[in-house]
């Protein structure tokens, strides 16, 4: 079996969960790299979380909410936006690498979304981690 | 201390050669410049060492009490302990008298009553050639606290710097007199003066002087300690520099049971898990602090766990001065 | 300038406008030092010259210190020093009417090599805001220093993700846990730490580089919008990381993001403490 890589994904409970579910139930494929942890909104998602992660031995981090103007909560993936912005521009500048955490907008009807995007994630992982490697 | 005849002198070449025929069975510690700043640390090049400076930043109290081991792991309810590799020699090159002091002070309380293992396999493995202190710094105070420039504690070589690259050694220990065994020339009379006379100017040029009270115990409940930590931070700096200080906290990190450095200026020290904490006030601490090195320690080791080095005054972010401190409370803290 | 400052301090202390004066003063050794001044004869210990560079706002959210005072706190302040106290006044920290604030004309403090800190270098307040002292001191000078390009920090940003991360790697393997860079910031004030929680435990306590990599990407996100650069932090580590450098990054991205800069005013809140509808989200999928 091919080694998987961990990555630890952080969905809203009304938007990218739904939307992760109905991918699962529409039988679209993704790789399940992908360790979901449900969380009530993206604004939950204390930037700490994402770090523990990492120190944890994560390969990589997904977080993901509703688009702005639809969250459940009214605002809080607005915060969610200006945290992961700082947080990704941070981590970038110890080096690690920008392609281990990733921030997306799935709503509860993007099930194609959902899948494309967690293709796209354990691709951009499985790089950067190559080039880690190849050190 | 004087010399005997049968001190001998080395040129830096030649110790240079020793040094590098022993390195391929034992790993060589010494002073190496990294960022500008110098650093005790093992050294894959003989080269990369600094023979002339004034001290490290680093004591040398870390290859004894290491800031971090690992003390045994648990996993799946197997436990695994760690076992101090009594394969593993080690040269500590170059430390000053102060710094090796400390060690033997610090032998006192890991090798005492209560045996750490692991401390005395790394005191056994490790020889210890001391570098003798030319220039003392402005803030030492090694003399007035039971030390000496040109001290010989604790090591098992002395070594000496003469004039022109030439080196005066001692062999305080039959570890050191192997190594150099059958090496060197024997000192002449001028070589021996030389040393003397460079010993009188080291130990005059230490201004610096700590008057400890002998009854300090007196001035514990004064409003001076108060004064006297207003402007401390209670962070760790005096703390994890100072060649003595050997408090520890241990850890539950992932599988792993870990023993690492503790400062009794964190906020954290004292407090316990009901929350009850005996010393709130930042001066508690600083004055535990104080009482520890100069009353305590002295009481139950017979020793003050302090050599003189002057890395606390030195290092502290806002300039806390513990000479000034300690000497002035029979002036301004007794009631 | 010294003259008048110790004349100001006597003149609060005197009449009672304040109880405590916090200010900078020698030991025995010649180095300078925070003073705590409560009462008048003891004025003559200030001083003021080129080592004053501590950051003395740090003190107002020290618990011990002003726990015991009952009435208002003056304080020192050269230019860096009064943008911390902006954004601790911004942050309710401070009440304004519980501090007396001093400003001083500063041109730059030196080292113990006698070299300038770098962040004189590229200072815009030598002059402190006279609207938000209650007095200034000093000439007002004209500013010659050049612009913080942030050059060395782009040097950084060349490297690859491994390069930096060995660079990294380099530094917090030096770094000791010793909190001074924390301990010292004025705005690094949680009553508990993160690091002092073991339950989350979001930070390992003990000192290895990889442990210490995730303290400072901690301290310097908490920190981001937030920290003024006053470079305290990097003057107080003893092993010389260059944490400035750090917080420089987060300044710049936060000025780049949302045109903040932290330590401008006394109010405005802090940028990841709001939001705007319009906010870019080039980096989101």
């Amino acid at each position: 079996m091919e080694k998987r890589l961990k990555i630890v994904g952080f969905l809203c409970n009304w938007c990218s969960y739904a939307g992760a579910d109905l991918a699962g139930v529409s039988r679209f494929q993704y790789p399940a790299d992908i360790r979901v942890i449900r969380v009530p909104c993206s604004g939950r998602v204390n930037p700490l979380l994402v770090l523990k992660c990492f120190q944890e031995g994560a390969d990589g981090v997904l977080v993901s909410g509703c688009h702005p103007g639809d969250c459940h909560y009214q605002e809080g993936n607005y915060y969610t936006r200006r945290r992961m912005m700082m947080l990704k521009n941070l981590l970038d500048f110890f080096g690690i690498d920008k392609r281990r955490f990733h921030i997306s907008w799935v709503s509860a009807s993007e099930g194609k979304k959902w899948a494309d995007i967690v293709i796209k994630v354990v691709e951009d992982v499985g790089a950067a981690l190559e080039e880690i490697t190849k050190q | 201390m004087s010399l005997s005849m049968d001190e001998t002198v080395f040129g830096k070449k030649e110790l240079l050669q020793i040094l590098k025929s022993v390195s391929d069975r034992c790993v060589i510690i010494g002073p190496v410049m990294e960022d500008e700043k110098l650093y005790f640390r093992p050294v894959d090049c003989i080269d990369d060492i600094v023979w002339e400076f004034d001290n490290t930043v680093n004591s040398i109290k870390e290859f004894f009490f290491p800031q971090r081991q690992a003390l045994y792991e648990l996993k799946q309810d197997k436990i695994r302990t760690f076992e101090p590799d009594i394969e593993k020699k080690r040269i500590l090159l170059f430390p000053r008298p102060c710094d090796v002091r400390a060690v033997t002070i610090l032998d006192k309380l890991f090798m005492g009553d209560y045996e750490d293992r692991a401390y005395r396999t790394l005191r056994e493995n490790t020889v210890i050639m001391g570098l003798s202190c030319r220039n003392p710094g402005p803030r030492c105070f090694c003399l007035s606290i039971g030390g000496n420039p040109f001290g010989m504690e604790g090591m098992d070589v002395s070594i000496t710097a003469l004039e022109n690259d030439k080196y005066i050694l001692n062999t305080v220990t039959d570890r050191g007199k192997v190594i150099f065994e059958g090496k060197g020339k024997r000192a002449d009379k001028e070589e021996v003066q030389r040393f003397e006379r460079l010993k009188k100017q080291a130990e005059e040029s230490i201004k610096r002087e700590i008057h400890i009270p002998k009854d300090l115990l007196k001035a514990f409940e004064s409003d001076y300690w108060k004064e006297v930590s207003e402007a401390c931070l209670k962070c760790g700096v005096c703390t994890y520099l100072c060649p003595t200080c050997h408090c520890f906290d241990i850890v539950d990190e992932r599988f792993y049971r870990i023993r690492c450095w503790d400062t009794c200026s964190s906020d954290a020290f004292t407090r316990m898990a009901s929350g009850e904490d005996s010393r709130k006030n930042k001066f508690k601490r600083y004055r535990q602090r104080i009482y520890h090195k100069f009353s305590y320690y002295k009481e139950n080791f017979e020793e003050y766990a302090c050599v003189g080095c002057g890395r606390c005054a030195q290092y502290c972010p806002v300039k806390t001065d513990i000479v000034e401190i300690v000497s002035t409370v029979n002036e301004k803290g007794t009631p | 300038m010294i003259g008048k400052i110790k004349k100001t301090a006597k003149q609060i202390l005197g009449d009672g406008t304040v109880s405590l004066f916090l200010g900078y003063g020698k030991n025995s050794l010649g180095d300078t030092v925070p003073v705590f001044i409560k009462q008048e004869k003891d004025v003559e210990k200030l001083v003021w010259d080129e080592s004053c560079y501590y950051n003395l706002t740090r003190y107002f959210t020290d618990k011990d210190i002003n726990q015991f005072e009952e009435g208002p706190i003056g304080v020192l302040v050269k230019g860096c020093d009064q943008k911390s106290l902006k954004v601790l006044l911004s942050e309710k920290q401070v009440k304004r009417d519980r501090i007396r604030i001093v400003g001083l004309v500063c041109s730059g403090m030196k080292n113990e090599k006698g070299d300038f800190f770098t962040k004189c270098e590229t200072c815009d307040s030598n002059n402190p805001d006279g609207e938000l002292c209650d007095v200034v001191i000093g000439q007002k000078v004209e500013r010659k220093n050049r612009e913080d390009d942030f050059s060395d920090i782009e040097k950084i940003e060349a490297l690859d993700p491994a390069q930096r991360q060995e660079l990294w790697s380099r530094y917090f393997d030096r770094c000791l846990r010793c909190y001074a860079c924390r301990n010292i910031c004025p705005l690094c004030y949680c009553n508990e730490c993160i690091v002092e929680q073991n339950d989350p435990g979001w930070v390992r306590p003990s000192a290895s580089k990889e442990n210490n990599l995730y303290f400072h990407i901690i301290r310097a996100y908490h920190l981001t919008g937030r920290c003024t650069g006053c470079g305290e932090c990097e003057r107080a580590c003893p092993v010389g990381i260059p944490l400035r450098k750090i917080n420089r990054r987060m300044i710049r991205a936060v000025r780049d993001s949302f045109d903040f800069i932290a330590g401008r005013d006394a109010e405005t809140k802090s940028p990841l403490a709001c939001f705007r509808q319009d906010d870019r989200e080039d980096f989101i999928k």
